[in-house]
């Protein structure tokens, strides 16, 4: 018989030897490779020690509702919106437990500086003070203002002239 | 993982907060809100507040007393000094009513788009020039316009009887007017 391991063909029987899926004459051919090849002992060997761990370890209890929930996430598909419910709602959860606590800590901080924004705001004036304003500006620009004021007093004159303004 | 979700959206719904605070605050009139728009023409703002200066110096310095416009004016090179208290002392002595026409008048034509500004201040001017005759076909036609619902105002502009009182660039002149400057 040609060692799976060697020519990397019939490697299923390294996983299927000592179980039902290997017997009769294939079974008893591996055995007598087994007996010549040391790799191919350790490979079994070692299956042998995964395979009783395995059948050592228990799977911790489901809660109650896990498979009404499972079968209501199945039946209602897992499409984008319940997705986002469902975190809102956990979003909502996770401030209960410990591990919420920073969180709530980050969200009370951006509140607060929303708030501490929005009086500052408040207070600002729309414009700033008078004096300021004419000190930062170009006697150009108030020359123009002027000129504008002076060209809209005569184009409202003229309007009127021959009639009542509605202002 | 889901709690790094959750967490996230959580965070995201509250750093909406302040973002909220500060669109309400943008919603707050800073400015006087818009007048009544013309077409699809940018709406000048109509000021609500006649005594709100905006960005203008000069309606700044008419709103001072007289000492603290001379203290505002002493950085200025003094013949603009000059011509600057001549222009501010012109407005000051005009009636009340006059004055404040004049101002919102100002406030509504700065209160336009830079281009349209532009428009509005070349025809004004063009209207200021008429001959006193051409005026005094013009001017009541202009208020007769400003009085138009849009769409009667827009077949008085096209109709046949306008075409020929008025030469094309009275026509435009009185257009432009009517429309960016509604309140005569």
């Amino acid at each position: 018989m040609k060692c799976p391991l060697e020519s990397q063909d019939n490697l299923e029987l390294l996983l299927d030897y000592g179980t039902a899926r290997c017997t009769g004459r294939e079974a008893a051919a591996f055995a007598q490779h087994l007996a010549t090849c040391s790799a191919c002992s350790r490979a079994i060997a070692e299956q042998q020690v995964v395979c009783g761990m395995l059948d050592e370890w228990e799977a911790p209890p489901v809660s109650a509702s896990f498979t009404r929930r499972l079968y209501q996430r199945i039946e209602h598909g897992s499409g984008w919106r319940a997705r986002l419910a469902e975190s809102l709602t956990g979003a909502v959860r996770v401030l209960f437990v410990w591990r919420g606590v920073p969180i709530a800590a980050a969200a009370c901080l951006i509140i607060t500086a929303g708030i501490l924004l929005d009086q500052r705001m408040a207070t600002v004036p729309s414009h700033p003070p008078n004096a300021q304003v004419v000190e930062a500006a170009q006697p150009d620009q108030v020359v123009h203002e002027l000129d504008d004021l002076e060209m809209l007093g005569n184009f409202d004159r003229s309007v009127r002239a021959d009639g009542n303004s509605k202002l | 993982m889901m709690r790094y979700w959750e967490a996230g959206a959580l965070l995201l719904l509250l750093a909406a907060a302040p973002i909220a605070f500060a669109q309400k605050e943008a919603a707050k009139p800073g400015r006087p809100p818009a007048a009544q728009s013309r077409g699809s023409a940018p709406a000048p703002k109509a000021p609500q507040n006649i005594s709100d200066p905006g960005a203008s110096v000069a309606l700044r310095l008419l709103q001072m007393s007289p000492e603290q416009r001379e203290r505002a004016l002493e950085k200025f090179p003094p013949e603009r000094q000059a011509q600057i208290r001549q222009g501010i002392a012109r407005l000051d002595n005009l009636p009340p009513q006059q004055k404040q026409r004049r101002i919102r008048l100002y406030q509504m034509l700065v209160a336009l788009p830079p281009e349209k500004q532009l428009l509005a201040r070349r025809q004004i001017q063009a209207f200021n020039r008429l001959p006193p005759e051409r005026k005094r076909v013009a001017a009541p036609e202009l208020r007769k316009l400003d009085r138009m619902p849009e769409s009667e105002r827009q077949e008085r502009l096209a109709s046949d009887e306008f075409k020929n009182k008025f030469t094309p660039a009275e026509r435009e002149m009185l257009a432009v007017i009517s429309q960016y400057l509604p309140l005569l």
